[in-house]
Formats: structure tokens, sequence, C-alpha cells
């Protein structure tokens, strides 16, 4: 695809010049920033955040991951839940493009991971096993302090135009905004404290996904898609949810058997 | 710990000089399955070090919690002689003869993790290979009490203790570093409140600058009046948790009021971390011996783990037991079976694992695999 010459304007849309996707994608940013509505989730946002990425930015995967406390990252959400996508992802507690990001604060870019097995010895080989070609690596910031790192896979052994590496940390910085916007503006270590929460309410999910595999007999990947759809469609938090589901909350107990 | 902040002793070991008082009488009386000894050491435990001098029960509460206290210590004493072993570490706990109640001062000079993080191993893993490496210079087991000792020494403070959710009363001890630690936690388990019961019940920290403060007395009316005359000022309880399985707390009881020094909340995280591993790690029988003998194998934090998760899940409706009964089930049975608890859990999602409820022939495996 030509694209048009570097501008000073800004060309986040010169991909995909479809007035419709524009219109998403201006909707898109205001999901992202307007996050003082009633019954506002985090994880919920998360989730959305991976997964208007994968829908923009044309890409296979996408992993939102976050420091904890001990300076380890860890998987907040992926737009895609299988088995071997998340062990990419936590693979990369150890070694890998989002470490590197997390810890320099800058984004990392490898366009063929099938030639970064000295970069990375763990980490290339099982990506491109994976089916990954190229991957790339945000900081996600809060003012001076990187606070996580947004990991994009893509198929293709090609790194992706910067028109679309801009616009994914566009979608991050605003996601961030909002974050901070809805707890008030208070101070950096309370949002902090939030996405600390985000960790281990990840975990809870998983939990409550396997509960409700196995009272449906359907898959874990099933059972998420039914707790986010129950959750939108009955205006309940997925948080929320997920710890009915788990205390066999009676109110919730039909629902998760039927 | 002789430059530790001295405490009054609550522990009873001293000798009770002159008469046993009438208060002494009346519950050794009430209670004569009991050894009198324990009954001195309860009355201690509720009414201080002068109990030798109570002639009557000052406040109802007190005569309550002492009695509850009893209680508790006859249903375990009879638990204790029905038990038979079963795997369950969560109802039982340690009575590993190294878990002592009070230990050597462990001596470090250096701090037990360098401040700058990212690195290959987290803090947890260093401070876990510390403690494990000062267990063998010891030789003694890695126990809970131990971490205890560590936790008491490193952060300064009067004294430690982890506690589990339990099955009969609401929680259950593991591990004390500090003479202080196992009264107080017992007592909270008794009188059903305090912010150690809390913290046990709610899965939440809960952060107590000040157990004097009015709102703190009333907001815990027997508890913190008892703590408060045993030197207690301040307490931190830091919970034990994967996702929503609650399996235990970290307490730390210390004779100064004030909040926590960020660093010092993030070590207390720590300490809960290592603790939370070595539970679920020990919670099958041999796994102590073994971290003794063996260098520990390297594997991923428990929460970057998805299937365990999912597999707890699956597991708690199979058995119709809590989550973290669930996860203890599952990590039991990847030792037994000498198999990595991911591999077990991939089983389980699989659905080619699947775990049975006990039956009354005292069924141990709770499990069958599938072709």
């Amino acid at each position: 695809m030509t694209r048009p010459p570097p501008s000073q304007t800004p060309d986040l849309f010169a991909a995909d010049p479809l007035p419709a996707r524009e219109q998403r994608l201006a909707e898109t940013f205001v999901e992202l920033a307007d996050t003082l509505v009633e019954g506002f989730d985090l994880m919920e946002f998360l989730y959305t955040l991976v997964e208007r990425c994968t829908e923009f930015l044309d890409v296979t995967a996408v992993g939102l991951m976050f420091g904890d406390e001990q300076g380890r990252l860890r998987v907040a959400a992926s737009s895609n839940e299988a088995t071997r996508l998340l062990e990419l992802f936590q693979l990369q507690a150890g070694e890998g493009p989002c470490l590197e990001c997390y810890r320099s604060g800058n984004p990392v870019e490898e366009p063929d991971m099938a030639q970064a097995r000295a970069r990375w010895p763990l980490f290339a080989p099982e990506a491109v096993r994976a089916g990954f070609r190229t991957v790339h690596a945000l900081p996600m910031r809060l003012r001076e302090r990187t606070v996580g790192s947004l990991n994009l896979f893509h198929v293709n052994p090609e790194a992706l135009p910067p028109a679309t590496t801009r616009l994914a940390q566009s979608l991050i910085d605003v996601a961030t905004i909002g974050l901070i916007q809805v707890h008030g503006g208070q101070r950096s270590d309370v949002l902090l404290d939030r996405l600390q929460l985000a960790l281990l309410t990840r975990v809870v999910i998983e939990q409550a996904k396997g509960v409700m595999a196995e009272r449906r007999g359907i898959t874990p990947d099933e059972a998420f898609m039914l707790l986010r759809s129950h959750a939108r469609a009955s205006e309940l938090r997925l948080t929320e949810l997920a710890y009915a589901v788990i205390e066999g909350d009676s109110e919730h107990l039909l629902w998760t058997l039927s | 710990m002789a430059d530790k902040p001295v405490l009054r002793s609550v522990s009873g070991t001293e000798p009770a000089p002159g008469p046993p008082s009438v208060l002494f009488q009346k519950l050794s009386a009430d209670y004569p399955d009991l050894p009198r000894r324990v009954v001195g050491e309860v009355l201690g435990r509720v009414y201080g070090a002068a109990w030798e001098s109570v002639p009557e029960p000052r406040l109802p509460q007190l005569d309550t919690a002492a009695r509850a206290l009893l209680d508790a210590l006859r249903v375990r004493a009879d638990n204790a002689a029905r038990r038979t072993g079963r795997v369950a570490a969560l109802h039982s706990p340690s009575t590993s003869p190294h878990d002592r109640d009070a230990g050597p001062a462990l001596g470090f000079t250096q701090p037990l993790w360098p401040t700058r993080d990212v690195r290959g191993s987290s803090r947890a893993e260093e401070l876990a290979e510390a403690i494990e490496a000062r267990a063998r210079a010891l030789g003694v087991v890695p126990g809970m009490s131990l971490l205890c000792e560590v936790a008491a020494e490193h952060l300064g403070v009067a004294a430690v203790a982890i506690s589990v959710p339990g099955e009969l009363l609401s929680g259950q001890t593991v591990g004390v570093g500090g003479a202080l630690a196992r009264p107080l936690e017992e007592l909270q388990v008794v009188l059903g409140e305090g912010p150690s019961y809390d913290g046990l019940r709610y899965g939440t920290a809960v952060l107590v600058e000040d157990l004097t403060a009015p709102q703190q007395q009333a907001r815990w009316p027997l508890y913190a009046p008892v703590a408060g005359q045993h030197g207690v000022r301040a307490q931190f309880v830091f919970p034990m948790q994967v996702g929503a399985a609650r399996l235990g707390v970290l307490v730390l009881y210390l004779d100064r009021a004030g909040a926590l020094r960020s660093t010092e909340l993030t070590a207390a995280r720590v300490f809960a971390e290592v603790a939370l591993t070595w539970l679920i790690d020990h919670s099958a029988e041999g796994a102590a011996e073994r971290a003794l003998t063996e260098p520990r194998a390297r594997q991923p934090f428990l929460d970057d783990c998805a299937e365990i998760h999912q597999a707890t899940g699956m597991v708690s409706v199979q058995l119709g037991v809590p989550l973290n009964i669930a996860l203890l089930r599952i990590r039991a049975r990847a030792f037994t079976e000498d198999r990595p608890l991911s591999d077990l859990a991939q089983a389980v999602v699989a659905r080619t694992v699947r775990f049975q409820p006990d039956t009354e022939t005292d069924d141990r495996t709770g499990y069958e695999e599938r072709p």
C-alpha cells in the first residue's frame, strides 16, 4: 500500500480512508475516555481496550501487561484467551519485548521473530511456533512512570506502519487518561493500586470461568464469552458477576446452570 | 531477639506463685478435662500476667473470652485425638517439631533483597531462598514459624503470625514469631472479632494504625482492649490469596502506633506471598522435608498460569468445596503424582482428569484418570 508523504497533520486514519472506520474510531476514543459512567468496571474496560486495539490496528493478537508491586510483569487482559497466547505473555515475565519496553519506557519492535533467537532465546522460538512473526510492545505511561506494556502480535514478518503504532499509542494514552479520570485525578499511587487490583481480579475471572465451564459442560473460553455477555445484558460489573458465580450466589445460580 | 522491644509476656510460662485464685479454681472445676496448666495459661492470656491476683471476673467479656478459649482448646484436643492424618493442610496446624514458638535470632546483617527489582528472579523468590538457606544452616525445616521470625526481625515488629481458615474454628495459627502472636491470634478466633479475623473472613488487608483509637475500640470491643493490655498498639493484616481462594493471613503486631512505610508494606506483602507459596507447596506430606534437601525448582509465579485458576474453579464444582480447598487438593494430587501443578491443571481443563468427592471409606485420592 502506498502511503502519503509525512505531513504535519496526524495521519491516524490514513491507512483506511473509510468514513465508517473513522466514525467507529472516534467512538472508541470517546468510549476509552468517557469513564465517568455508572457501573464502570476496570476489567471490562481493559478487555475493551485490547479488543479495540485488535480491531483497529490490524494485528493478530493484543495483550496488556502490568508490573506488579515486585516489578514482575503480569497479564492483565488479552484479546484472545487461547492458552498458547497466554503462555507467550507469561514468558515475558522473564524476557521479551514487553519486559524491555516496561524497563526502558520506550517502544520495542521486532519485525521478524525468526531472526530474534539471540535476543530472546526462550520467547522468540515460542512466538514463531505459535505462528507470530512480528511483535511490538508499547509503553503504558502514568505521568513519568511506565506501569505496563501493550503487546501487539502479527503473523506477517513486517513491522507495523508508523501510523498504526502511533494509533496504538494514542489508544493506550487515552485509556490511561480515562483511568486517571475515573479515580477523580487522585494521586497516581491510587491508580497503581487499582492496577494491582486488576491483576488479582483477572485471577478471580479465571476461577469463575472454571466454575462456569464445569457447571455447564463448556470450555473456559466459552464460559468467558458467556460471562461477559451476561454482565453486559444484566448491567452487572464483570468483576461482581465473577465473584457471584464463584460464591454460588442464588440470584445468578439459575443462570450459571441453564 | 533480646534487642526487640520488650512486651509483657502473656504466654503464662512463669510458674504461678501463691495459692490459686478463686477464678482459677472455678474454671478448673468447669473444665476438668483440660490440664490445670492450660487453664492457667488461658487466664494469663486473657487477664495478663497478674491473673493470679484476679479474684473474680472483672468484666463479663473477659470471662466469656476465657471460657471461649477453653472451649476452643477442648474442641482442638478432641480433634487432635480424632485426626486421622487426612490431607487437609487447611484444617490442621503445623505439628512439625521444628515449628517452634520461639527460635534463635537469625542475625541477618544484609538486606534480604536488593531494592532494584527488575531482574530474572523476584524478591519473593530471593526471600524464600534466603530463608531456606538459613533453615539448612540451622538444620531445621523452613516452616512458617521460621518465616514469621525472619519477618519480625526484618520488619522490626513485636510479633508476626500466619493463620489459615479452619474447619470448626474460624481460623488456625500455623506459624508464629514472637511470644504474643499465638495467644492474640487465638483470642481473635474465639472472640470472633479482631483485625486478623476480619482479614481471614473477608480476604482484605486490614491496616490498623492505632488500636487504642476510639473508633477501633468500638469496632472490636472485646479484642481491642485485651490487645492493648498486652502492649499491642498497631496491627496489620495481609491476605494470602489466589484470586478468590482465601488461604490465610499474615499478621504483624507492633508495640507502636502509626502507619507502615511503603517499603515496609511491600516487604510485608512479599513475606505474605512467600508464606502463600509455601502453604500451597507444603500442603502435601513430605514437601517440607523435600524443600530442606533439594533446591527449589524455579517455577513461574502461580498467578501467571491461567489453567491453574480455571482448574481450581472446575474442581471446586466437582468436589462441592470452596476454591481454597480445591486448589490445595489439586496441589496435593500433583505432588503425589510427582507431576507439575500446571500439567495436572491442564489435564483438568482438558477434562482428562476429574476429581471425585471423598466417600465415607476415606478415599483420600478423590481422583480418577480417564483414558
